[in-house]
Formats: structure tokens, C-alpha cells, sequence
């Protein structure tokens, strides 16, 4: 089929001279530069766009932009394929594949209309109907409803293109481009105000990109471009369009889905293909216009059945005449203006059916002028044909609009076009929670008001003379400016020159009765998307749902992916009439984000794959990195976990890194454990109010190892706390708890004791920090530093010093993990590399070995230390770690935690107590988090006695050993439990003390 | 020659700025929107006093010849510049070359309770130039950097992508970042992403 059929040979905002192929459905076509997807389909004389979700109807092209709900479109194919578009927001480009995402096996034969069998399965309610019982059923329902009702696929491959995020702000946010909308932004812009002008269309103008050729829709658009010219010539002007405000949230937030790239293809090889704008506004004019309501009438759902001013669109900025002959029906004036361009497109107009019992306005006279046969008091009742429109019914009707007095007569036509009126685009401005209130005047729903909130201008708030529109929205542009902060406002500007017929008040006529019932009449539509009929929601009332919002539920009315935009009002003013109520007590439905939908690609932006969340280094990552390193993740941070050696498995790397610790020297980058910076004359006090163990006789030159509670006597951090000299302290937290940690000491400093006179600053960034461990350690640091004496005389178990390493100002802590002789070496992370480069070259006489995590983990259990947030999980405390020693009871301010270890439940005597755990087979090594019974000779559910903590092979004892949890534990010692495995194991293990290795703690002393 | 000047010499300490190896693997100047250059031979000090503490004042004032400055705001002398991190904490930056041994200085001169701890490894101070500057951030922050809000000697400390930052604003186009060394290969990652499009160079001094 060839495009000219159905193009006008003049006109339009296309490129004539640019051709467009592109396929539907696997047809070759062609269109225009300019053309959507809709025009396009329509110059090419499809009619057939979509099957309908319940019955499998044919259904066309019924609007023209965000507002349709049957063309719905999948386009491309393989990872950049894009499901869910509207054919009528798809800007053709040079080679789309476009294809209809229902219909089975095709558009032409769809099995689901010819047997028929979901109009029996589904009837309003069919989810709380059908699907109630046998509840088992539910997933072989819900598998051929998903399957037949599905609206495209989306893509299995990772997304090829790339996305993008930004935070804007402005003084004044526009949303919509139209009269209103570029008259606000021009007005706030002349007071000085930030201004963001969005649009959802390619070019912006709203409706002013749909008139005709008249005289007075010439000076419309001249205005339009000069209103442009002046906002683009701004500097302080952002215009975005392409680009839709899909969600409004509180705090005057926006979000934009800016579509860069989508109109020139699929995907778009290093450039952003869409942008998410993230506005905080500081006012915000909402001046999304408003759309063409249809009205509801039999067999309303065949192809050739549209809105009239999207025919009118596609006439005028698409030259596409979408049919030979038309019958318009409407309920105002405005749509007389469809007839007249059409009839200046030279084709024929069968009728024009006026609701009205009379029209006198400009437009109905000047139709009557030109000799087409306006006819009031009538409207089409019921489209006939069988693939599309060949004829309409039309009937007399009574003024109330309820009834028809007297009988049907046919007239022939290829297109029916109809108007009910508009309604007010409200849905942003109700996203926060704002119900839409009535209008009488306007018929349509408007937004409620805001405090302090957004502001609706032009047709947005149900004013849709242009004339009046542009006046009130310059009003509002200034008056937002000056709640800005810019501007006295005042507008700026005189009267704009702007031309608009004067209209007559419009009929409020929503279902048109037909000469048979309701629920005997031809299907009437009011949800395309989801086959929701005018009987459907009769029958909803009827069975007792009253509340719009049961209805919604009941019926699925405006659950589409189009919101129900075109169906909602008309839903409701059905559901008023039934119910015999008024609209306005009726209401409406919420309308929530998105207003059309958002891709997961660009709520995501850049911040995909290694950007997904940050990765910390320490200074010595590169070297790790370069000898090979696996990883572990501890926090944000990327610790070497192990360092294994050619063809090494992890095992084995663990096992030889654990020995040469135990055997000589190991060396492990500690610079992420958190370290705080504490001065102050309060800070002793501080410290013993915060740790269970007193600091105040701490000396310069020593350190002590402390446990944090929470008040609720829980440990929740551990770490080692030196003074550096006098009111001087560094705290070590752990890893994952740095920041917490600040926070608390912070929170506790701020609000609770704010007479200590104590500061904090996080140096954890600043020191990288190199442990030597091992019985050699001594000998290695003192090849690289000379100005302290290391003996253990002069540099006792828990001292630090200041010294000189490797050249570098470094300071020493002697404090182990391993049980190991031990040498904490912390200096400026800029010289992090530098140093421990040195020690290796120090230490290669004595094998030293680089170690990781793993290998820490395990020396450590051997040694019985715990790890917070392994061996504890917020519901430990330090006697059930076995840990009372270190909690000071005669302090003279108390600690943070004291009073709750006094409660009842933590003085039990059962609590769940740390234990060494001694399997019976010593090669069986326990998985951690294994549950621990007294016996397997027990009905499940077992009675639980606690789980290990830890669990890991020693090389140094050449068997396994575990950390657990159990209850009463330290009374069961020599005790055998079992841990029954989920391969049906049961394993056996003897409750046993939590130091494995050199109880006496002799290696860390010498 | 002390022990310690002896030993320097012997082990020649190697210093790698926070972005050392990012440095060198995106040099591209002449097609950039955006040049990072970062600044080395710094010292950091993180301040913390009361406002009120007038002999505290006194001393920032004799030793890095500035005042300390108020909310939101920084300020520059020949020695040092010092930026508001919170209502009792600023952040003074000393180029080595024109004062050693700030620390002592400032110890020397102040009295009461003061904190001032040499935080000179735990930053990457970085300065960002060009055309693409202030869309960079835009993307980075939620912070509004308009000229007409964030002005020359403004700063903040925000969110920078998923890490954190301090961001100043030195002129038009021109602005500091200051990043936490271990979230700067992140960010230098994030900011060479972002700048995609409109290329990034990346140098250091």
C-alpha cells in the first residue's frame, strides 16, 4: 500500500523531500520526516492496529499523542528491543521495525476473537470471580492470562545503550508547551526567574502544532514562534522537549524522562539515548493542557472511530486525511473546526451530529455556510462495519441527553470523529495525594489546589479559549516568578495578539443512549485498552460497588499502561449516572508516577556495572592487585581475601599464608579498619562512657582494646584505642562500622553531653596501615627503622610509638589479632605503597608472606577473638561472649548499655554463650550459620541449642575448629552436640573452650 | 643531619598523590570539556573549635593569615585557604612550600580546646576546569551550583555520585573538588563516564 493514498499533497510539518521506511508487523512501508509511527501507519491506510485484551476486537488508531490506548507497539528486536510504546509518541525514523503487540497469531486472525473464549472467562471482576477458588489453580490462570494479555516482551539481553541522570533546579518550572505554557515561561523568564520549559512533543507549541490554515491559526503559530524565539534567545531558559514530566512528588521534586536519542533509532553507539532529570523547583506551572474526552456510544471500538481534534492533527501537521467521508459527532463548538479543515482538505462530510439542541455559535454558523449539513439534536448512536467504520446510526436526542426521541437512521461514512469535550490533564498535579475536584463550567475534573503548590494554567485548569488561556497564564508566570523571588508580578507584556473564535457553552453528555438498554446495545467502550464497557460498570454498581476507586478495582477501568486517559471521566459519569448521584460526589480515581512509563535505563543512568556502587581502595591496592589478589568485599571496600601463588587454590593459599604467620612473618594491609581522631580535655570521660572499660588511667604510649554497646546493652562495635598524648586518642573501629561509629560518638557528643568537651575528625583516609605478624616480625621492622628501640622491654604487648619508616613519619602500634608478635605500622597514605614496599624487601630473608582476609579470619578464631557482626549479631552481650572482664562495674558515670545488662533476660543463665566447637572427625569442617542440637534423635522441628559463628580449618592444628552460640554453653564444656547438615548429615562436636591456640598468650609476648 | 632527615634520604619515600594511577590513563586536553588537575604537596588540616573561641580565631589568623571563614564559605591567603565544613569544623589546605610545619604552628599559637588533626593524605584536592564543568556536577549532586546560589567562595560538602565530596566554587568554570582518597578511584571513574561525550582530561601537579 502506498503512502500518497491517504497524504495530502500540501501541508503538514513534514519533510516532503525525506522518505522514511519502516515496517509494521513485517510490511515494508513508508512515511515522512515528521511522521509518528500513528501517521504514518494511517498514510498507509492501516486500520487494524491492535486486538483488544478480552474480546480480541480489531482496533485502530483513536488519538495522537500520550492518550492512546490501542496502539500500542514492540520495537526492534534482540536486547535493544523496546516494548510498550505508543504508536502516536514514536517519531519515525529510517528503518523501524515496528509490530503489534497483541493479536494471535495475527492482527487478521486473532484465535482469542474467533472462539471467543476469554469474553466467556472474563467478566467485569473476573479476577475476583473466576480466579477466587480452587486457589491452587491461581498460577495456571495467571500463566494464559499473562500470556494472552501480555503488551510486549521485554528484552532478556543487558541493555547496549548507555543512560544518563541529571539534577536541575529552577526558580520556575513550566510543564507543558502549548499557548499556556509558553506564555507562563515567557512571562517568568522577562522577571528573571530559572526557568524550565518541558514538552513531551518533538517540537514545542502543544496545540498550536495542530491548526490549520485559517487566518487566525496563522497568527497563532507566528506567536508561537516568536514566544519560542524569545525563550530560546534566554539564557537562563532550559527548554527540553521530547521530554515528559512523568511523576511529581513532594517538595515541588519532578521527574523528566528526556528522550534524546530515541527518534533516530533503536540504539545510540556512545551517546546517551535518554536523560532522567531530577528538577527541584521552586514553583512550578503545570500547563499539560487537556485531552479530547470521546464519547461512549455502540460499537465505539471499531477502527475508523477517533477523537476529533487528533483527526484534526493528523490533517493539519501530519497531512493525513485518516478517511474519504466523516461524520462528526459533537458536544461543543470547537470540533466544528475539524469539519471546516476537513472540508478544506476536499473531502466529503456526511454530517456533522450536534448533541446540542441548538448551535449558533461562530463555527456551527460558519459550517452551516459552507453548506455542511450540521444537525442538532442528534447524535451517532452506533457504528456499523465489520473491519472499520462503512456507517453510522444517527438518532434524535433528548436535551437532557439521557434518551433518544425518536428512531435510528443510517448514513454512510468511513470516519466518525467525536467530541465529549475535554478533560484537564490533572494527573501530575494529583500525584502527591491532591484530589481533582469537578468543574461544571469546564465538565471535566480540574486540580485541586495545592497549598504552597503547584499552579494549573490554560486548559490544565479548564480554561480552553486560547485567548484566555495565554491571558491567565501570563498572570501565573508572573505571579510564580514573584514567589520566586523575581519580578513585582506584574506581566510584563501587552495582550498578546492572539485570534480565537468565541465558543458556546458545551453539553455534558458522556454515554449516549442507545434505542436498546445498556446492557443490551452493542458493546459501548469506555476502556479500550482493557474492554471495559459502559454495561460493565452499570453491572459494577449494580452488584454494589459504589466507590470509584471499587469500581476501578472491579471493573480494571484505567489500568492500562494508559491510565485509562481517555476512558476515566467518562467512567465515572457513568458510574454517577447509575448511581444517580452527581460527578462531583463521585470523584475520581488517584492517578499515580508515571504518567506514560519510565525505562529502568534511565532510572538508572551511568550508574551501572563497576559504577553501581563505589569501590574504596586502600594505597596499597594496585600492589595486591598486581600480585594477583581475589578479592573480598568488606563494606564498600575491596580487601585482598587471599594471595594465591601459581595454580593455588584457595585452600591451599589460606593454609600457607596461616603458617608462615604463625611460622615467621606475614604481613596484611589493615587500612580500612575505621580510625577517629579524638582531642579534647572530656575525651577520657567520653571514652569511658561509650566502651564498657575505663579509659581514664590510660597513659600516653599505651592502648586498650574496648567493646561498644548499644544502650540496649548489645555489642555493636570492637577495636583498640591508644592515647597519643595528653587529651589525645585514636580510636580503631572496625571496618564496616567506621561511619556508624563517627556517628554515634557524634550523636552522643551533640544531644546527650554536650558539656564534654571533646571533637572527633575521621582519620581513616589518611593512614594506610601494614601489619606485621609473626615470630620474625621484630626483625623485619627493624631493618627499616632505626629510631626505636623494638625490644619488648622497651616496647611492650599494647604500647605504640612514634618512629621513622622506611623514611617515613609512621606511628607503631604493638597489638595483634593473630596472637602472633605483631606490629601495626600506620603512615600517611601517600606513602601507604612506598612503605610496605619496603617491608617486603625487609622481610624477604624471612619468607614474608602477604596475607588476606581469610587467612586473618582463621588466625584469629584459632585464637578465640571475635568478630563483631560474625560471632555477634546485635543480640549479643559481652558476657555472652564470654567478655565480662572487660566491662568495668564501678565507674562513676555509668556506660552506654549498663543498665540493660542488669535486665532479667540478659542475666539469664541460658542465653545463647560463645563456645569452641571440637568436631569429632577433625578433617570435618562445620559450615557457618549450621544449627546446633543436643540430639538427632528428635522430631523436627528440633529445639535449637544455638549455630556456629565460625568454623574454618587450622593448619597450625591440623584440624578444624569452630565458633558458636549455645546456649548455656560455658556450663556444657566437653559436652557433644551435633549440627545437622542439609545433606542429612548429622556432624558430632564437643563443646570445648574458644582458644585453640597458645592459651597462655605467650607468643604475643615476647 | 637527625636520624630521621638521615633514613629520608636513605629510603627516598615515594609519595603517590590519592589519584597517581589515574593520572596517566586519561590525558586527553585538547578534546576535553572538563580537565581534573590535582594538587599535591599539600597539608591538610581538619580544624575543630568553637566559633566563639576568640583567641582560636586569633591564632588561624596569625599563623595562615586568613579568617575562618563562615557558613557555607571559604577563604584564601597567600598560605592557605580554609573551607566551613560544619558549624565547628573547616578544613585548611597549606602549600608546603610556603609553610612546613603548619601543625606545630598552629599548636604553638592556640590555647584551649581546639582540634587540629593533619588529615594531608586522607583528600584528593582537585581542581575542575571547562565548558562541561558545571553539567558535571549537576550530574554528580543535588546541590544547585547556579552561579546566582554558588558563587566564587562558596562551598559544600555533598553527595558526589554515591561517595561524597566537597565541592568550592573558585570562579566561572572553574571549581575544586575535594574527595575522600579512598572513594577517588570511584569518582575519577564516575566523572571520566559522565564526561563521556564531551571528553575529560586528568592531570596532577
Amino acid at each position: 500500500m502506498s503512502d500518497s493514498q491517504r497524504r495530502l499533497p500540501a501541508g503538514g510539518r513534514l519533510d516532503r523531500k525525506q522518505k522514511v521506511s519502516f515496517t509494521f508487523d513485517g510490511r515494508p512501508m513508508w512515511g515522512l520526516a515528521g511522521d509518528t509511527l500513528a501517521s504514518a501507519l494511517l498514510a498507509n491506510g492501516v486500520e487494524t492496529v491492535a486486538r483488544s485484551f478480552k474480546y480480541g476486537r480489531r482496533r485502530g488508531i483513536v488519538g495522537h499523542g500520550s492518550e492512546e490506548p490501542n496502539a500500542i507497539v514492540q520495537l526492534g528486536s534482540g536486547a535493544a528491543t523496546v516494548p510498550n510504546l505508543k504508536a502516536t509518541q514514536v517519531e519515525l525514523y529510517e528503518g523501524l521495525e515496528a509490530r503489534s503487540v497483541s493479536g494471535w497469531p495475527n492482527l487478521d486472525v486473532d484465535v482469542i476473537a474467533l472462539l471467543g473464549v476469554f469474553a466467556r472467562f472474563l467478566p467485569p471482576g473476573f479476577y475476583y470471580k473466576t480466579f477466587m477458588a480452587p486457589a491452587r489453580l491461581w498460577m495456571t490462570y495467571e500463566h494464559f492470562i499473562r500470556k494472552a494479555a501480555g503488551l510486549g516482551r521485554a528484552p532478556q539481553n543487558p541493555d547496549p545503550d548507555r543512560y544518563d541522570k541529571i539534577n536541575r533546579h529552577c526558580d520556575v518550572l513550566v510543564i507543558g508547551g502549548g499557548p499556556a505554557g509558553l506564555a507562563a515561561a515567557r512571562e517568568a523568564t522577562r522577571q528573571g526567574s530559572r526557568v524550565i520549559l518541558v514538552d513531551e512533543q518533538s517540537e514545542m507549541g502543544g496545540s498550536l502544532l495542530s491548526l490549520g490554515g485559517s487566518e487566525a491559526d496563522a497568527a497563532q503559530l507566528q506567536w508561537r514562534d516568536q514566544t519560542l524565539a524569545e525563550l530560546e534567545a534566554s539564557v537562563d531558559v532550559l527548554l527540553l522537549p521530547r521530554s515528559t514530566a512523568f511523576g511529581y512528588y513532594d517538595h515541588n521534586f519532578v521527574g523528566i524522562l528526556e528522550r534524546l536519542e530515541d527518534h533516530r533509532g533503536l540504539t545510540s553507539p556512545g551517546r546517551p539515548r535518554q536523560r532522567l532529570h531530577r528538577v527541584r523547583a521552586r514553583q512550578i506551572i503545570m500547563a499539560t493542557g487537556a485531552q479530547e474526552r470521546p464519547l461512549v456510544f455502540a460499537n465505539n471500538d471499531l477502527p475508523g472511530v477517533m477523537l476529533a481534534s487528533s483527526v484534526r492533527t493528523y490533517i493539519n501537521r501530519y497531512a493525513v486525511i485518516p478517511g474519504q467521508r466523516l461524520a462528526l459527532c459533537t458536544t461543543n463548538d470547537n470540533a466544528y473546526q475539524l469539519a471546516l479543515d476537513w472540508q478544506e482538505a476536499g473531502c466529503d462530510i456526511a454530517v456533522i451530529a450536534d448533541t446540542r439542541p441548538e448551535a449558533e455559535g461562530v463555527l456551527p454558523r460558519l459550517a452551516r455556510e459552507r453548506g455542511i449539513d450540521v444537525r442538532t439534536g442528534t447524535a451517532i448512536i452506533e457504528a456499523s462495519g465489520r473491519k472499520c467504520v462503512s456507517g453510522a446510526l444517527l438518532a434524535p436526542i433528548h436535551a437532557g441527553g439521557k434518551s433518544l426521541t425518536g428512531p435510528a437512521t443510517p448514513v454512510e461514512c468511513d470516519l466518525i470523529a467525536t467530541s465529549g469535550g475535554w478533560s484537564p490533564v490533572v494527573h501530575l498535579s494529583s500525584h502527591t495525594g491532591i484530589r481533582p475536584i469537578w468543574d461544571d463550567e469546564a465538565i471535566g475534573f480540574v486540580p485541586g489546589p495545592h497549598a504552597d503548590g503547584p499552579v494549573a494554567v490554560g486548559s490544565a485548569q479548564g480554561i480552553y479559549c486560547p485567548l484566555a488561556c495565554v491571558e491567565q497564564a501570563r498572570t501565573e508566570g508572573a505571579a510564580a516568578a514573584l514567589r520566586a523571588g523575581q519580578g513585582a508580578g506584574e506581566s510584563s507584556s501587552p495582550s498578546p495578539d492572539i485570534i480565537a473564535a468565541l465558543e458556546e457553552p458545551a453539553q455534558a453528555l458522556f454515554l449516549v443512549p442507545h434505542t436498546k438498554t445498556t446492557s443490551r446495545a452493542p458493546s459501548q467502550f469506555v476502556d479500550f485498552q482493557l474492554d471495559v464497557t459502559a454495561a460493565a460498570i452499570e453491572l459494577a454498581a449494580r452488584e454494589g460497588y459504589e466507590s470509584v476507586e471499587h469500581v476501578k478495582r472491579y471493573t480494571a477501568l484505567g489500568f492500562g499502561t494508559d491510565q485509562g486517559k481517555l476512558g476515566n471521566i467518562n467512567g465515572v459519569a457513568i458510574l454517577a449516572d447509575t448511581l444517580n448521584q452527581s460527578i462531583a460526589d463521585t470523584g475520581t480515581t488517584m492517578f499515580r508516577p508515571a504518567y506514560t512509563p519510565v525505562t529502568f535505563g534511565a532510572m538508572a543512568g551511568g550508574e551501572v556495572g563497576d559504577l553501581f556502587d563505589p569501590e574504596r581502595y586502600t594505597a596499597m591496592h594496585r600492589w595486591h592487585s598486581e600480585q594477583g589478589a581475589a578479592w573480598e568485599n568488606v563494606g564498600q571496600w575491596k580487601r585482598p581475601w587471599y594471595f594465591p601463588v601459581a595454580g593455588e587454590s584457595m585452600e591451599e593459599a589460606v593454609q600457607r599464608e596461616c603458617l608462615a604467620v604463625r611460622n615467621s612473618v606475614g604481613i596484611l594491609d589493615a587500612s580500612t579498619l575505621g580510625k577517629i581522631d579524638i582531642q579534647g580535655p572530656d575525651a577520657a570521660e567520653f571514652l569511658t562512657r561509650v566502651y564498657t572499660n575505663s579509659y581514664l588511667k590510660l597513659a600516653p604510649g599505651k592502648c586498650r582494646y574496648g567493646l561498644m554497646l548499644h544502650e540496649d546493652g548489645m555489642i555493636f562495635d570492637d577495636g583498640v584505642t591508644a592515647c597519643l598524648g595528653e587529651s589525645h586518642y585514636l580510636m580503631h573501629t572496625t571496618t564496616g562500622g567506621a561511619a556508624g561509629v563517627l556517628g554515634w560518638l557524634e550523636l552522643w557528643r551533640q544531644t546527650e553531653w554536650p558539656e564534654l568537651q571533646v571533637y572527633f575528625t575521621s582519620v581513616t583516609d589518611h593512614w594506610a596501615t601494614a601489619t606485621l605478624s609473626g615470630p620474625n616480625a621484630r626483625k623485619v621492622l627493624a631493618r627499616v627503622c632505626h629510631d626505636v628501640d623494638l625490644s619488648d622491654e622497651a616496647f611492650a604487648f599494647m604500647d605504640w610509638n612514634s618512629a621513622t619508616v622506611a623514611g617515613v613519619p609512621a606511628r607503631i602500634f604493638r597489638i595483634s589479632f593473630t596472637g602472633e608478635l605483631s606490629f601495626e605500622v600506620n603512615v600517611p597514605a601517600n606513602f601507604g605503597r612506598h612503605v610496605w614496599e619496603r617491608l617486603m624487601e625487609a622481610g624477604k630473608e624471612f619468607n614474608i608472606t602477604p596475607y588476606g582476609t581469610e587467612a586473618m579470619h582463621v588466625l584469629r578464631a584459632e585464637k578465640g577473638f571475635i568478630i563483631v557482626g560474625q560471632d555477634t549479631d546485635g543480640s549479643m552481650t559481652p558476657d555472652d561472649m564470654g567478655m565480662d572482664w572487660i566491662v568495668g562495674k564501678n565507674k562513676s558515670f555509668s556506660f552506654l548499655g549498663k543498665r540493660s545488662l542488669e535486665r532479667s533476660d540478659t542475666r539469664r543463665t541460658n542465653r545463647k554463650q560463645l563456645v569452641g566447637l571440637r568436631t569429632v572427625e577433625p578433617n570435618e569442617v562445620l559450615p557457618e550459620g549450621a544449627q546446633i542440637v543436643n540430639t538427632p534423635d528428635q522430631a523436627v522441628p528440633m529445639a535449637m541449642q544455638g549455630h556456629v559463628t565460625s568454623s574454618y580449618f587450622s593448619p597450625s592444628l591440623g584440624r578444624s575448629i569452630a565458633l558458636a552460640v549455645v546456649k548455656g554453653g560455658r556450663n556444657r564444656l566437653g559436652e557433644k552436640v551435633f549440627c545437622p547438615l542439609a545433606d542429612g548429615r548429622n556432624v558430632a562436636a564437643v563443646i570445648c573452650q574458644t582458644v585453640f591456640y597458645d592459651p597462655d598468650g605467650e607468643r604475643q609476648h615476647v | 643531619m637527625s636520624e630521621s632527615a638521615e633514613m629520608g634520604q636513605r629510603f627516598a619515600p615515594v609519595l603517590e598523590s590519592p589519584l597517581h594511577y589515574v593520572r596517566a590513563r586519561h590525558r586527553n586536553p585538547a578534546a576535553a570539556a572538563v580537565t581534573l588537575s590535582e594538587r599535591s604537596a599539600c597539608i591538610l588540616l581538619n580544624l575543630r573549635g568553637s566559633p566563639e573561641n576568640e583567641p582560636f580565631r586569633e591564632s588561624v589568623r596569625a599563623v595562615l593569615h586568613v579568617e575562618l571563614p563562615e557558613v557555607g564559605r571559604s577563604a584564601d591567603s597567600e598560605l592557605a585557604s580554609i573551607y566551613w565544613l560544619g558549624p565547628d569544623e573547616w578544613l585548611a589546605v597549606v602549600d608546603q612550600a610556603t609553610l612546613a610545619e603548619p601543625v606545630a604552628a598552629l599548636r604553638g599559637a592556640i590555647q584551649g580546646h581546639v582540634s587540629i588533626v593533619d588529615v594531608s593524605s586522607a583528600q584528593s584536592l582537585l581542581a575542575v576546569q571547562g565548558a562541561g564543568v558545571a553539567e558535571l556536577l549537576q550530574k554528580a549532586s543535588v546541590y544547585d551550583f547556579h552561579p546566582r546560589e554558588f558563587g566564587p567562595g562558596r562551598c559544600a560538602q555533598t553527595t558526589f555520585a554515591k561517595a561524597t565530596a566537597l565541592v568550592r566554587c573558585v570562579g566561572e568554570e572553574h571549581f575544586e573538588l575535594i574527595v575522600r582518597r579512598s572513594f577517588i578511584d570511584y569518582v575519577a571513574r564516575w566523572i571520566v563516564d559522565a564526561c563521556a561525550e564531551s571528553g575529560c582530561h586528568i592531570s596532577g601537579t
